[in-house]
């Protein structure tokens, strides 16, 4: 029984090595990524694509021969994707999502609307 | 610093609504028409302030700036964050229609504190800054306690979520003090005038 377990054991080994790691350190905007198989398998020139809310691909590129690749994230940017190739595929959900570039106008918007608001209550409240 | 739709129960929502409602109807009621720009721009900077997005630990927070709205307003707080969080409900999401009145509450209350201690610090000739630091720190302090009790309150389940919240906070804190304390300064400095007693 234990040298049944043992062999189960290694034929489960190269499962774990195909498990697709991605790790991403984000600063700024800007996002530095690893990804690898195992400690000694990086995740060579892995398809690597920045998408929106929607799943709209903004930006594509590949990790280097150490798994690694840089990136400056594109307005819109919510979560990044990285293919390992094989069906191994990976994404990580940014926790700060970039605003989608039309978050300037209502923005103005609402500041327009502050100053409307307390415009037409300063008409309004005008000493007689 | 928003509690989002859907998450508190009806009873703590209708709760907060009443009583925010009084307290924003009378703030409107006896606002004074020569109070009405300085209340705009105050409602501006709340507004903005909420954008601006301090990083604390692995999430980011934003600023609130309760106190130093508080200090400048007085009770007239209430519609600058009312009017303030209506806007970002409705345009942005943050919070939302629902949860306004628990929003009020929870960041213009505290804000009154921020009015109180600017007040006291005025008769005071020692440790100014100290006072004007705790003008940004206090209300924010207990506008992070009233979020974690509103979620405490809402059942077990948020009271883990209630913790890390408060926690999370204090570093914010500190970063709303330090804002508050050179922004009092340079005010102080630039156009003292500005600062005289709120109603």
């Amino acid at each position: 029984m234990k040298r049944l377990l043992v062999v189960l054991w290694c034929l489960a080994l190269p499962l774990y090595a195909h498990k697709l790691s991605v790790f991403a350190k984000e600063e700024a905007g800007k996002v530095e990524l690893r990804a690898y198989f195992s400690k000694s398998a990086p995740c060579k020139g892995c398809q690597v694509s920045v998408q929106n809310v929607s799943g709209k691909v903004l930006l594509q590129t590949q990790t280097n021969d150490e798994g690694k690749a840089w990136l400056t994230l594109p307005a819109g940017a919510s979560r990044v994707v990285v293919e390992g190739g094989m069906g191994h595929q990976q994404e990580l959900v940014l926790e700060n999502p970039v605003p989608e570039e039309g978050a300037a106008l209502p923005f103005l918007l609402s500041l327009l609307g502050i100053g409307v608001f307390f415009g037409l209550l300063w008409f309004v409240r005008r000493p007689k | 610093m928003h509690i989002s739709e859907g998450v508190l129960r009806p009873e703590i929502l209708l709760a907060g609504a009443a009583v925010s409602a009084v307290l924003v109807g009378w703030a409107f009621k006896t606002l004074r028409h020569e109070e009405i720009p300085k209340t705009a721009v105050l409602c501006a900077l709340f507004f903005i302030a909420s954008f601006i997005h301090v990083p604390v630990g692995p999430a980011s927070m934003h600023l609130v700036l309760g106190g130093i709205v508080g200090a400048f307003l007085g009770m007239r707080v209430f519609v600058a964050v009312f009017v303030g969080l209506l806007l970002q409900g409705l345009l942005f999401g943050y919070g939302g229609v629902s949860t306004l009145g628990v929003n009020v509450f929870n960041i213009a209350t505290p804000a009154l504190l921020g009015y109180g201690l600017f007040e006291a610090s005025k008769k005071r000739e020692k440790f100014k800054s100290l006072w004007w630091f705790l003008v940004g720190f206090v209300p924010l302090s207990v506008s992070a306690s009233l979020l974690s009790l509103a979620l405490a309150l809402n059942g077990e389940a948020f009271a883990g979520v209630a913790k890390v919240i408060f926690a999370a906070h204090f570093p914010l804190m500190v970063v709303e003090g330090v804002i508050t304390l050179f922004a009092l300064a340079f005010v102080q400095k630039v156009s003292p005038r500005l600062l005289e007693r709120a109603s």
